[in-house]
């Protein structure tokens, strides 16, 4: 019943596939110090074409980690018309056309031609999300949808690797835009950092003053052609076993029968699971997707997608309560004949 | 109907329930009304009643969605209730429905109807509140405790064979069914521990423990559970149990309390616990007394100290009681005479509370002792042969009072009256009524003054007198409102101013038709009695009793017929038989005995089977990576792997992945992850590589030999059940 055509993937470009995984998540280790569980699900997001939010504090090292993304991934394909690397800050006072790009007069031609914005690029850091007006994230949202952008009717296609990591800051909420829930459901992670370890902020402290990027690169950069290469590998060439299927949308359907959530996972938010959990799988150096993946990843996926009910907050606990029994019946599965 | 108007815990509640638990719950409805109901209403309503209850808890879950406030909802269903209960009263006094289908059916029917909504009303709100918040499901577990609990009270104060359902088969094979009774309680109290321990937070299960010992207590406390009757506390005034005096001055009613040998005047007469038995009287020879009363005299007051009489101090008085109970056969040291007017009597007294010395049917002239043929239920069993007196009062003209036998000193002890001018003016009043020629006859003059006694007193338990310096003259010259004590007094004062020669005996009194037709007759509690006899020579002691003809205090209600019978039958060293005739069932003991040996022998057998059954899946689940094809190998290696594991008590949690749990174990079983990942290649992946598989295995047999220390490890082989907790 397994409707994937994994014939039309090798082992030579699987293997290919997890050392593209290890060369990018090596060089982001060596740039960020004590967040090896970030970058994995940063590289998760990027396998699956999916976009992260990350939930944090100012100044725990977004910004470092998304540009070392950036600049991990070299243009291969000859052209330039895409940055490796954008940051835009969200400001209230933000327009559509300032993150998508706008049509200029040229004296020259005697007519309009269009200027691309900074999300015509491969990364794009959208820092502070919430705090830009509610159009500004629409336009930010279609492109994360669609990989597209749409300017005086005319519509732009935006690379194929277009990755978006948005901030946004849990606490400092005053006059900003919260993002609802259907929104939220276009990132694929929403990933609430903490602070690093004890250590691992010493180690950061002593680096000084080497700037931290300068130590990614000693580490071979991945192209752009590996990363869709890495991604076409994680859709076709990881086994979703029916096990595994059943069980996400066991999952979704125990979530929405919570009395404590108002609104469930939706469909789209599985279908977005499906190549997270592969991506995974293949950055663990699996070709098949285990239960494992599921606990791990479980939180990060629908952690923004459900609304509760008034009175309860701790997503978390509802969704690991939701999750034992689809594990227990998991690990009863492996044990069927 | 929506939900959506209540808290999500009200809204799980009425979501949640399960079809099972919805009929379960109805179900124990039902049962609870028929434990209320059944000792209070005829067959076919207490049927209704159960019928009404189940259907109200099933409606009880449409009710608690309805959109009125719970407080509103109570109060409605009160207001129900309220409304039923007028609509009975009006139906029942109206001639409607007994001019519709008769007096009977029509009340009948009303019964029916009543039972049947108010059971569906009560079930239905209980149920609806219990879903509403869940802590007014206490009032649904309080109502259910409380049925049953009614159910089975009537097996306090002695009534051993309550409920009948439940104690006659236990009774007639000889056991008792206080036992059944404490055994039904302990599987209660252990099933609503069950219960309300079935709880996810520990805090509600600590509070639920806390509420059930309350309960427990509350019963054990309010219900003596220990075998038969505990005698009734000593307030009966009369002195007819040991106890009597040692409290010491018990309240201020009895002026100052009594002190040894005398009878105490009381204000209220406690008639708490009268229907206690205190003793089972046997007939062995019929016997109607032709007052309509048996007397049976236990003690007598005859010597009057200038203020009232006491117990007399002379030991040449009163030989005609028995003072201590008969080892052997005793004759009566001053025997009734038979003067043509008696018949022998032959009763067995069994005593079901301790005496101090022994009573008897008037007249006793012997007494001897008996086997008792049940030491755990009868305090002392003896036998009486008594002069019973079997005509009436005119048989005795001619007899003069006092034996012609007796000394001077003898006679002034019984004729010394007090010196209150007043009895002998009211003893001239009372004889003046009396025909000439009958006033010189000591029976008539004593029949006369208990007479008038009866004519013109009252009787009542709650009189006051007892503070009056002679209360017997506060009653007679007052209100004449008293009890037989006043009575008795009263009587034999006047007639020792007539010259009689007179005592107050004590004892009980028993009317004969509380003998139901049988043999047997239950003495309660409130039998207790005195009386003021006269002494007639030739004939001894004649009992004279005072009947007032008014009562300020309702009738006291009969004895139980069936527990009269049951111990009887008892006392008699008999095996109660069944009434339909048919041969009595085995022994209780027997059959106890013989259902243990089997429970016992089988459950040793089934415990044996479970162990060898449990060691055998054991072995073979250790053994089966052994024969397996490879294809199964990934499944039956791993799980042979943990339980090897569980045997030594590593074991994954639940809710926790396989991977989680080797991943947790990494440190001291690193092996563990590749074994976990091969065999969950098998279900997830690609299928398991076998030889990779079996070399973790072996590896991780290594680490597992270093890790658990050996004791640990051979505890793990004996361990039966190691596997069972092999997640």
């Amino acid at each position: 019943m397994t409707t994937q055509t994994e014939q039309s993937v090798t082992t030579q470009e699987i293997e290919a596939a997890q050392a593209t995984v290890a060369k990018l998540a090596a060089r982001l280790r060596a740039a960020i110090k004590g967040r090896d569980d970030v970058i994995e699900l940063i590289t998760v997001g990027l396998l699956a074409d999916g976009h992260v939010l990350l939930e944090d504090y100012p100044g725990s090292g977004k910004t470092t980690l998304a540009r070392a993304l950036g600049e991990s991934i070299v243009e291969d394909s000859g052209t330039s018309e895409f940055a490796p690397f954008r940051r835009i800050q969200f400001t209230p006072d933000l327009l559509p056309s300032d993150i998508t790009g706008t049509s200029v007069f040229s004296p020259e031609t005697g007519s309009f031609s269009f200027r691309p914005g900074p999300l015509f690029s491969h990364i794009v850091l959208a820092d502070e999300i919430n705090r830009t007006s509610p159009k500004v994230q629409a336009a930010l949202l279609e492109a994360m949808a669609e990989k597209q952008v749409t300017s005086d009717n005319a519509t732009h296609k935006l690379d194929d690797l277009f990755f978006v990591i948005a901030t946004q800051n849990p606490l400092d909420v005053a006059g900003t835009y919260p993002l609802p829930t259907p929104q939220l459901d276009r990132f694929l992670f929403k990933i609430a950092m903490k602070h690093i370890a004890r250590d691992a902020e010493l180690e950061l402290l002593a680096q000084y003053p080497v700037p931290p990027l300068s130590n990614a690169s000693s580490h071979p950069p991945v192209t752009r052609s590996e990363i869709l290469a890495a991604r076409r590998a994680v859709r076709h060439g990881v086994l979703l076993a029916p096990p595994m299927r059943q069980a996400l949308v066991d999952f979704a359907r125990a979530l929405r029968a919570d009395p404590r959530v108002l609104q469930g996972a939706s469909t789209r938010s599985i279908m977005l699971a499906m190549p997270a959990l592969q991506a995974r799988a293949l950055g663990r150096g699996r070709t098949w997707t285990s239960p494992e993946d599921l606990d791990a990843l479980v939180p990060h996926v629908f952690r923004h997608r459900v609304e509760l009910s008034p009175g309860v907050d701790d997503a978390d606990a509802i969704l690991r309560e939701c999750l034992a029994p689809i594990l227990d019946t998991l690990a009863k599965e492996s044990m069927r004949r | 109907m929506s939900t959506a108007a209540f808290s999500p815990e009200t809204r799980e509640a009425l979501e949640g329930e399960r079809r099972l638990w919805v009929l379960l719950r109805a179900l124990a409805h039902g049962a609870g009304a028929w434990a209320f109901l059944s000792p209070l209403a005829g067959e076919a309503s207490v049927w209704a009643g159960v019928f009404g209850a189940f259907v109200g808890a099933l409606l009880g879950g449409r009710l608690a969605r309805v959109r009125l406030r719970t407080w509103s909802l109570a109060a409605a269903s009160v207001l129900a209730l309220a409304v039923l209960a007028v609509v009975r009263h009006g139906a029942g006094s109206s001639l409607f429905f007994a001019s519709l289908m008769g007096p009977g059916d029509g009340l009948g029917a009303l019964e029916f109807s009543t039972f049947l909504f108010g059971g569906a009303a009560v079930s239905s709100t209980l149920r609806a509140l219990a879903l509403r918040h869940r802590v007014l499901g206490v009032l649904e577990v309080a109502a259910a405790t409380l049925a049953v609990a009614a159910f089975f009270a009537p097996h306090r104060d002695g009534a051993i064979n309550r409920p009948f359902e439940l104690a006659d088969p236990i009774l007639t094979r000889g056991g008792d069914p206080t036992v059944a009774i404490l055994i039904a309680g302990g599987v209660a109290v252990g099933l609503g521990a069950v219960l309300f321990l079935r709880e996810r937070r520990v805090l509600r299960a600590v509070v639920h423990l806390l509420v059930l010992v309350l309960v427990v207590f509350g019963v054990v406390w309010t219900t003596s559970t220990k075998g038969l009757p505990t005698p009734p506390p000593p307030t009966d005034g009369l002195g007819l149990r040991g106890d009597e005096n040692q409290g010491g001055g018990q309240g201020g009613g009895g002026g100052g309390g009594s002190s040894n040998g005398e009878l105490e005047f009381r204000d209220d007469y406690s008639s708490s616990q009268k229907q206690v038995p205190v003793a089972v009287v046997i007939f062995r020879d019929d016997y109607s007394p032709p007052t309509g009363m048996y007397y049976f005299r236990q003690g007598a007051f005859s010597q009057y100290n200038g203020s009232r009489l006491v117990a007399a101090t002379r030991d040449d008085v009163d030989r005609d009681l028995f003072t201590s109970f008969p080892n052997g056969t005793v004759p009566s040291l001053d025997p009734p005479g038979d003067g043509g007017s008696s018949e022998s009597v032959e009763t067995s007294v069994a005593l079901l509370a301790d005496h101090p010395q022994p009573f008897a049917l008037t007249s006793a002239y012997e007494m001897t002792s008996a086997t008792n043929p049940d030491s755990a239920r009868f305090r002392r069993v003896y036998r009486v042969r008594s002069r019973a007196i079997v005509a009436d009062y005119p048989i005795f003209l001619g007899h003069a009072s006092g034996s012609s036998a007796w000394s001077p000193e003898v006679r002034e002890h019984y004729t010394k009256a007090p010196t209150d001018p007043r009895y002998a003016s009211l003893a001239t009043e009372i004889m003046a009524a009396v025909p000439e020629e009958l006033r010189g006859e000591a029976i008539v003059r004593a029949v006369a003054v208990s007479e008038w006694l009866g004519k013109n007193s009252k009787y009542s338990l709650r009189s006051r007198h007892a503070n009056a310096p002679d209360p017997t003259a506060d009653y007679l010259f007052g209100d004449r409102v008293g009890y037989c004590v006043h009575f008795a007094h009263a009587g034999v004062y006047l007639m020792r101013s007539l010259g009689l020669a007179a005592r107050v005996a004590t004892g009980y009194a028993v009317e004969e038709s509380a003998r139901q037709g049988g043999s047997t007759l239950l003495i309660t509690g409130g039998a207790s009695h005195a009386w003021p006899e006269v002494y007639l020579d030739g004939i001894g002691w004649v009992v004279v009793d005072v009947a007032p003809e008014e009562s300020l205090d309702p009738p006291p209600p009969p004895p139980d017929p069936d527990l009269q019978r049951l111990l009887g039958e008892l006392a008699r060293g008999d095996t109660p038989v069944p009434e339909d005739g048919s041969p009595p069932p085995r022994s209780f003991d027997e059959l106890a005995r013989r259902l243990s040996s089997l429970a016992l022998r089988g459950g040793l057998i089934a415990l044996a089977l479970l162990f060898f059954a449990a060691y055998g899946t054991k072995v073979w689940r250790a053994l089966a990576p052994r024969f397996a094809k490879d294809d199964e190998l990934g499944r039956v290696l791993y799980r042979a792997e943990l339980d090897a594991l569980s045997a030594i008590g590593t074991r994954r949690l639940s809710g926790e992945s396989r991977e989680a749990f080797a991943d947790r174990v990494r440190d001291v079983l690193p092996s563990l992850v590749p074994l976990t990942n091969e065999h969950l290649a098998r279900t997830f992946g690609r299928g398991t590589d076998v030889t990779k598989m079996r070399e973790a295995a072996k590896a991780l047999r290594a680490e597992r030999k270093r890790f658990a220390k050996a004791w640990r490890r051979a505890l793990g082989v004996l361990d039966p059940l190691s596997w069972i907790w092999t997640r």
